[in-house]
């Protein structure tokens, strides 16, 4: 019990304040990010519509008609006719979208004849693309129509294709990405891997340093207390101590995202956290035992800043350059957010869905064995230099 | 026997530290380990206390075999660093708690405890204060608290009073000699030689890993040929005087050098009566007459041909 008396008398004097620091700079930012910056998601739909421009060079029954069901999807506006005209509403933006109805082209179309009608467009525009599919599904339906049912009048046809595409369905997403604050929670726990890292690198190395001075050391050796025992009081101490902080985060998680976040969502981010946390406690395992007490803060400030930075805490990962995500496979922290980001776009729990998400945990328990395995070899190698 | 080393070796690669070392330690001395720097003091403690794996011999404290995990033995042994071995994070009353925390599990006994280490090293009023606020002398004070914390049979200090002012010095020595009035024993290394004959009841001197003498400080001394030392200041003497002198029966030798005449005795005997008196028969002038015992570093220069400061 001595050692982990110990543990957390030195940590109260040496490593409480920093970390106390780096977890208030996080959770201050959060709530500032949170609330002044809440990333919009809509979760209701309404269609837009655009502006459009129609010359009509037909004036037949069936073009009138169409010309009748784009006004009600979009905004008709009038311009000049002449070429100039029709280049000048594109280039000022005075509509996206212009449709020219051939002369004639009534007739062929209710005729099966092949006539084309034209369009005039601004290059790449989506709402075109949209434009073109309205006018697409109402000659299609019109088509339908004309070759399903010989004996309707051309009347009839109309009023039922017009009724037919008067139908809106009611879509309600029933999916978390209908939340406003679900966007935030890849991004916070994400980020969490920047205190995580620097916190508990402070925490557990500057006491592992301190325990581990050549002096203390000896001094240690020479009690009665077996040093098995020792170490495993001091290593149950730092892994709870880890634990603490995993848990501060997990309830600032609950307060965060209170009833906003799928339950089986919020587990696997809370999941993640922890295999990381553990990647963070024997990762500073390793630099306790090759730091002293003047190297722990810059090691702690070039890690995880360094690592946040490379792995895509701070910078989303498909922002990252070509080779900084070739080469992220050696940062724990890029999987740390991959697993993050592959959570977040879950919106069906399966077997199947969860297997990459699965993946990144795998590849985080790797380099907490690799992590444990250098730190033990450092440990034995400095146990045999000191004899 | 408290502690009875036998044959002990200890090599690092090539160099030989510690040489067929033998020492038999009695209950209730204090024992000192005398000897230069790197003569192998420190070594021969930590191999003592199973700090380092020695190549041969065999070590007994407490008529037990001493090992690593020889925990029954650990539990009775007090050990004050060479080098300061206490935690800069913690108060001075923290250390010695946490010290004697290793070896008293009962909280109220080791409450108790603690409160007397605090009195015995007299750090009453630095009881709050971290190490880095004390001076050296308080600081060796806080290392020696606990090392002794627990009320050990067996003491050992290595070097306690390296760096420290004489007055600290002083404090220290007068605790050692309370703790063994106590009932400890106690095992004191130093190369301070005035210190071990002041402290020690038998004392072993060592060099280059091999013990080259041990007893008292009086049986060491009666070990070499050299006695009493007299210097008599500012004399005028002439050559036929000094032959007279030269020519008494316990005096080994003489030195006349710029109106100092040095005279040495024989081992053991003393020569400052009869030298007294030779100087008043003969009317001889002088300024002052002193005598000197030999010191232990008489005793190292003569069986190694160098000063124990080397």
């Amino acid at each position: 019990m001595q050692a982990f008396k110990l543990f957390f008398k030195i940590f109260k004097k040496s490593a409480f304040l920093p970390a106390l620091i780096y977890v208030l700079i996080f959770i201050g930012l959060t709530y500032v990010f949170s609330s002044s910056n809440k990333i919009s998601v809509e979760s209701s739909f309404e269609t837009s519509k655009l502006d459009i421009a129609i010359i009509n060079n037909d004036n037949s029954a069936f073009s009138d008609e169409l010309v009748n069901y784009l006004n009600k999807n979009s905004s008709v506006q009038s311009i000049d006719t002449d070429e100039d005209g029709i280049k000048d509403a594109l280039f000022f933006r005075t509509v996206e979208y212009i449709l020219i109805i051939p002369e004639g082209y009534g007739n062929a179309f209710l005729n099966g004849d092949k006539k084309d009608l034209e369009t005039r467009i601004i290059p790449n525009s989506v709402g075109a693309k949209f434009m073109d599919q309205i006018v697409s599904k109402y000659l299609k339906t019109f088509k339908l129509y004309l070759v399903g049912s010989n004996d309707m009048s051309f009347d009839e046809i109309v009023k039922n294709v017009n009724s037919d595409l008067s139908i809106d369905t009611l879509v309600t997403i029933k999916n978390a990405s209908s939340n406003n604050q679900k966007s935030i929670a890849p991004y916070f726990f994400s980020f969490t891997a920047y205190p995580l890292i620097s916190a508990i690198t402070i925490i557990v190395s500057m006491v592992m340093v301190v325990v581990n001075g050549k002096e203390l050391k000896r001094r240690n050796l020479c009690s009665p207390v077996k040093s098995t025992k020792f170490n495993l009081f001091f290593y149950l101490a730092n892994i709870l101590m880890s634990l603490i902080i995993w848990a501060l985060f997990v309830v600032f998680s609950i307060n965060l995202f209170n009833g906003k976040i799928i339950v089986s969502q919020w587990i696997l981010y809370c999941t993640n956290m922890l295999i990381f946390t553990l990647v963070c406690l024997t990762m500073s395992f390793l630099i306790g035992n090759i730091a002293n007490k003047d190297t722990i803060q810059p090691i702690a400030t070039v890690i995880s800043l360094g690592g946040c930075f490379l792995g895509g805490a701070f910078v989303e990962q498909s922002l990252l350059s070509e080779g900084l995500r070739k080469y992220g496979g050696i940062n724990p922290v890029y999987w740390y957010v991959k697993a993050n980001d592959t959570i977040n776009s879950l919106t069906v729990f399966d077997t199947t869905t969860l297997k990459p998400v699965f993946f990144c945990y795998l590849i985080e328990a790797g380099f907490i064995l690799a992590f444990l395995a250098i730190a033990l070899v450092v440990m034995k190698q400095n146990q045999t230099s000191n004899n | 026997m408290i502690v009875k080393i036998e044959n002990l070796v200890k090599r690092y690669g090539d160099l030989v530290a510690i040489d067929h070392l033998n020492l038999e330690i009695k209950k209730g001395e204090i024992f000192g380990l005398l000897g230069p720097n790197g003569s192998g003091k420190t070594t021969t403690i930590n191999c003592l206390l199973s700090l380092l794996r020695y190549d041969k011999g065999d070590i007994r404290i407490f008529d037990k075999e001493m090992s690593p995990t020889a925990y029954d033995i650990k539990r009775d042994i007090g050990i004050v660093m060479q080098n300061v071995a206490v935690f800069d994070e913690l108060t001075v009353y923290e250390n010695i708690d946490y010290f004697c925390g290793l070896y008293v599990t009962n909280k109220k006994e080791r409450k108790k405890l603690v409160e007397e280490a605090i009195d015995f090293v007299a750090l009453n009023d630095f009881r709050k204060f971290y190490p880095k606020k004390l001076s050296g002398g308080l600081l060796r004070r806080l290392n020696i608290a606990c090392g002794i914390a627990h009320k050990p049979k067996l003491i050992l200090l290595d070097e306690p009073t390296v760096a420290v002012d004489p007055q600290s010095r002083n404090n220290i020595l007068e605790g050692i000699k309370k703790l063994n009035k106590a009932g400890a024993t106690i095992i004191y290394t130093s190369h301070y030689m005035d210190e071990v004959e002041q402290l020690c009841d038998r004392i072993a001197i060592i060099d280059k890993g091999r013990t080259i003498a041990t007893g008292t400080k009086d049986e060491l001394k009666s070990m070499i040929s050299q006695g009493e030392k007299i210097l008599v200041e500012n004399i005028l003497i002439s050559k036929e005087q000094l032959e007279q002198i030269e020519d008494m029966p316990n005096v080994s030798g003489t030195d006349y050098y710029d109106n100092i005449l040095t005279i040495r005795s024989k081992s053991g005997k003393s020569n400052l009566e009869s030298i007294i008196s030779f100087i008043s028969q003969n009317n001889i002038s002088y300024g002052k007459i002193s005598s000197e015992l030999p010191t232990l570093n008489d005793v190292f220069l003569e069986i190694t041909g160098k000063e124990l400061r080397d």
